[in-house]
Formats: structure tokens, C-alpha cells, sequence
């Protein structure tokens, strides 16, 4: 049973509050005007609530990288074509995949979240027609799969494997269209420093 | 070209390969296939203080933002004509994308900025000069609580870099152009030419607001080696500097050499 106090009530209490919440695995909910606003929660327990919430997001992130995999192994075996409805609907299942991931890599680490992002940011790519995924880029996407489904990843190998990926023509950055790069060309300021 | 000159890569072709449409990127791969590609850190300096900053500039606003549907309205109060253009096509291209949520835009800016950005500048280059050993190039993103900080400024009374040393080298050349630009009918090296002749009596006028706004081409055509021809889309600045310069102009496939 939750104990629920007001903070006027938890303010002249605190000192008392703050040790019932260390021994006990009950969190302490504090409300103001009647509404449950913040949680008094033992430090151990919040480690524990933490790894918990850790542990379920690589279960998670884990069945997310076998759909995956599973989704580009049959694309590659099948060897998609531009153009083909198979495609499409593959891109769709690609792209669900790719958000629940990113969202999932979130709670990991950050390169994890950096690698999904792309991959996220790559699947809506193909999806609005901006790229086509050719035939021969399944094989190089299952091998970031592959990468995501390690414990620990570096920034480096997150860097390692954008280059890999455009190494193999495969680009998770949109292309910006108008002559962008022109309105760089000129000086920001008018006048010369004195 | 006769022979083949080792392809210098500038701000703009840079800031091209990583954005434009994707039929220009493959043109601008193919060209550079095969070859040895050099860049330099004043170069570095220069694409973190335009690409990355004006990335910086939508993650602040949108982190800021309480709409997302107020972006734009901000973006076009807050700031000139060419950052409202260019915030405004970064905007649009995530979301021509799909991507609507403030956390899923978040992200993505955030990748590019930590790493997606630089990683691209970094990528096929063999080699990146450091003859001005420019001091901004070595700046990163920083995250300060909630927002995204860069140093994109320096200043002439903080020395950290050789860019005056090296104009004091390059005397001969910098007195070619206070000549050859003096009254030349584009402002920008018309402003150049007075710019020299400042940084011929003092050098160290080419440091600070001097060099980050108005130097940029100068020392760009300065620094790039006489084996090396310079890849740029900024043909309207550089055809002159390089000509006067006796340095050599990439011209792209199919395109017509640019009369000075």
C-alpha cells in the first residue's frame, strides 16, 4: 500500500521520511493539492527499479535486433527489387522495427542510441522514396544489426559503422535540396574589424 | 587538367558532399574516386562554425520551442535572410523525412551535431592540412545542461593559431592580390585586396573577426599547396584568388573553366 503525504506533511517529517524510505523497498508518495506530484524512493531501490528497467529494455532490445535480422536475412536471401511491392511492405515493417529500436537503444547506451537513430532516420529515408534500397545493401545492414547486438559499443565503432554503411552506399543523412551550400558562400558581416 | 593534381577539398564542396541531392553527392564521389583527398583544418574550422552551428541553432530552438508548429515562426523572427534559409531547409528535410516528434527531431540533430556531421567531413579524406593549426577546428560541440554550445568565434587578443605567421610568409603573394583585387567589382575581393594590405603592415590583423568573416577564402587559397588544386562550388571567389595566386582550380566534369 502506497503512504501518500501531503509536502507540508513530508516537509516537517522528512529526516524520518528519507529513512523509512531507505529500509523499506515502499516508495513515499508526496501530492500537492491532492495530487500525486513526486516519489520518496529508497536509493537502493532505485538502483534496483534502474537495472531492472535496463535489463527488460535488452530483453527487449534484444527480440527487436532477431525481427530484424530475421526481416533482412529474408530480404537479402530474396533479393528485393526496386519497384516491387515485397519491398514496400518490408520497408514499413523495416521502419516500425527501426523506431520501437531506437527508442529501446535509448535506455543502453549512447552509441547504441546513435547507430538506431541512423538506422530509424535511414528506414523513413527509404520510406518517403527520398533513397531505394538496393539489393546489394541488405547484407551490409544485417552486419549493424549485428553490431547492435553486442553488450558494449564505442563511439568509435558507432562513427566505424556510418562510415561502413556509406562505404557501401548506403546514406542515413537526408539530402538537403535547393543549392544549400551557397548560402554559406558569402561573408555573415557587413563591415571589416577596425 | 594534364596531369592529376590532388583534389583540396573546401567548406563548400565539403558542406556539399554531406548535404546536397543525392545524384550530386554520387558526382562528387566519382570524381574523387581513385585519388589521393586532402583537406585542412582551417577547412575543419570553417564547416563546424557554418554546417554544425546552423545544426546547433535548430536543436537549441527546438529544444526551446513549446510548439513544435512555432519553429519556423521563430526561426524567421530570430534571425538574417540566408540563417532563416538555411534553418528553414534543415527543418523542412527532417520532416519531409517523417520525422515530427520533438524527441525523434532531437535525436537526429543531436547525432549529427556529436558525430554525424564531422564523421562526413572525415570521410575518403587521406590527408588533412594543419598549416594554420587553427584553433576553432580542435572546438567541439559541448552540451551545457540542456542545450548544444560551440565555440564559432576567436579573437585577435587570444593568439591560437599561425595564420599570421604564415600570412607573414606568404608577403608576396598577399601584395599580388592588394594589386590584382583592389578594384576588382566583387565586393567581397575587393575587401580582400584592403584586407591584404592591413595584413601586410600587421599580420596579425588576418586573426579574430577579420579571419572567421571575411578571410575565409583568402586563407583557404593561401594554404593550399602548389601540387594540389582546390575543389570548390565557390567558383566566383576563387577563380580570381587562385589565378592570382598561381594555384589550381578543380573544374568538375562537364563544366565549363570560369573566365577571370
Amino acid at each position: 500500500m502506497e503512504r501518500i503525504l501531503s509536502l507540508t506533511q513530508a516537509r516537517s517529517q522528512l529526516p524520518a521520511l528519507v529513512k523509512a524510505a531507505a529500509e523499506s523497498d515502499e516508495p513515499i508518495v508526496i501530492s500537492t493539492r491532492n495530487e500525486p506530484k513526486a516519489l520518496l524512493i529508497g536509493y537502493q531501490a532505485f538502483q534496483r527499479q534502474q537495472r531492472l528497467q535496463r535489463e527488460g529494455a535488452r530483453y527487449y532490445f534484444k527480440a527487436l535486433l532477431a525481427k530484424a535480422d530475421l526481416l533482412l536475412q529474408t530480404a537479402d536471401e530474396n533479393q528485393y527489387q526496386v519497384g516491387a511491392p515485397e519491398l514496400y511492405l518490408f520497408l514499413v515493417q523495416f521502419e516500425k522495427i527501426m523506431y520501437a529500436l531506437w527508442e529501446t537503444a535509448e535506455a543502453i547506451s549512447q552509441p547504441h542510441a546513435l547507430v538506431a537513430s541512423q538506422l530509424c532516420d535511414l528506414s523513413r529515408l527509404y520510406l518517403a522514396g527520398e533513397d531505394q534500397p538496393q539489393p546489394t545493401q541488405f547484407a551490409p545492414l544485417l552486419q549493424i544489426i549485428h553490431l547492435l547486438s553486442r553488450d558494449t559499443i564505442t563511439m568509435e565503432e558507432a562513427a566505424e559503422a556510418d562510415r561502413y554503411l556509406l562505404a557501401n552506399g548506403i546514406n542515413t543523412m537526408p539530402p538537403i535540396h535547393n543549392d544549400f551550400a551557397s548560402l554559406y558562400e558569402e561573408a555573415e558581416e557587413d563591415e571589416p574589424e577596425p | 587538367m594534364s596531369r592529376s593534381p590532388v583534389p583540396f577539398l573546401d567548406t563548400t564542396i565539403q558542406i556539399e558532399r554531406v548535404t546536397a541531392i543525392r545524384t550530386r553527392q554520387q558526382t562528387i564521389a566519382r570524381e574523387l574516386a581513385g585519388k589521393r583527398v586532402i583537406t585542412s583544418s582551417y577547412v575543419l574550422g570553417e564547416y563546424k562554425r557554418t554546417l554544425v552551428r546552423d545544426a546547433i541553432v535548430l536543436y537549441n530552438l527546438v529544444q526551446k520551442t513549446e510548439e513544435l508548429f512555432d519553429v519556423e515562426t521563430q526561426i524567421a523572427q530570430l534571425f538574417n535572410k540566408r540563417s532563416v534559409s538555411r534553418c528553414l531547409l534543415l527543418w523542412a528535410t527532417l520532416h519531409r523525412q517523417g520525422i515530427y516528434e520533438r524527441k525523434k527531431i532531437l535525436r537526429s540533430l543531436h547525432t549529427y551535431i556529436t558525430h554525424g556531421l564531422v564523421n562526413r567531413f572525415m570521410f575518403g579524406i587521406d590527408e588533412i592540412l594543419n598549416t594554420t593549426e587553427c584553433g576553432l577546428a580542435k572546438e567541439g560541440p559541448v552540451l551545457e545542461q540542456t542545450d548544444y554550445q560551440l565555440r564559432t568565434h576567436c579573437t585577435r587578443r587570444v593568439k591560437e593559431c599561425l595564420l599570421a605567421e604564415r600570412c607573414h610568409e606568404q608577403r608576396s603573394s598577399l601584395q599580388t592580390l592588394v594589386e590584382r583585387l583592389r578594384d576588382h567589382p566583387e565586393a567581397t575581393l575587393a575587401r580582400i585586396a584592403t584586407l591584404c594590405a592591413q595584413i601586410l603592415q600587421d599580420p596579425d590583423m588576418a586573426r579574430g573577426r577579420n579571419c572567421t568573416a571575411y578571410l575565409g577564402d583568402l586563407v583557404i587559397a593561401l594554404e593550399l599547396p602548389t601540387e594540389a588544386a582546390l575543389y570548390t562550388t565557390n567558383h566566383r571567389h576563387f577563380a580570381p584568388l587562385c589565378a592570382y595566386l598561381g594555384k589550381q582550380l578543380y573544374f568538375p566534369a562537364n563544366s565549363a573553366p570560369i573566365t577571370v
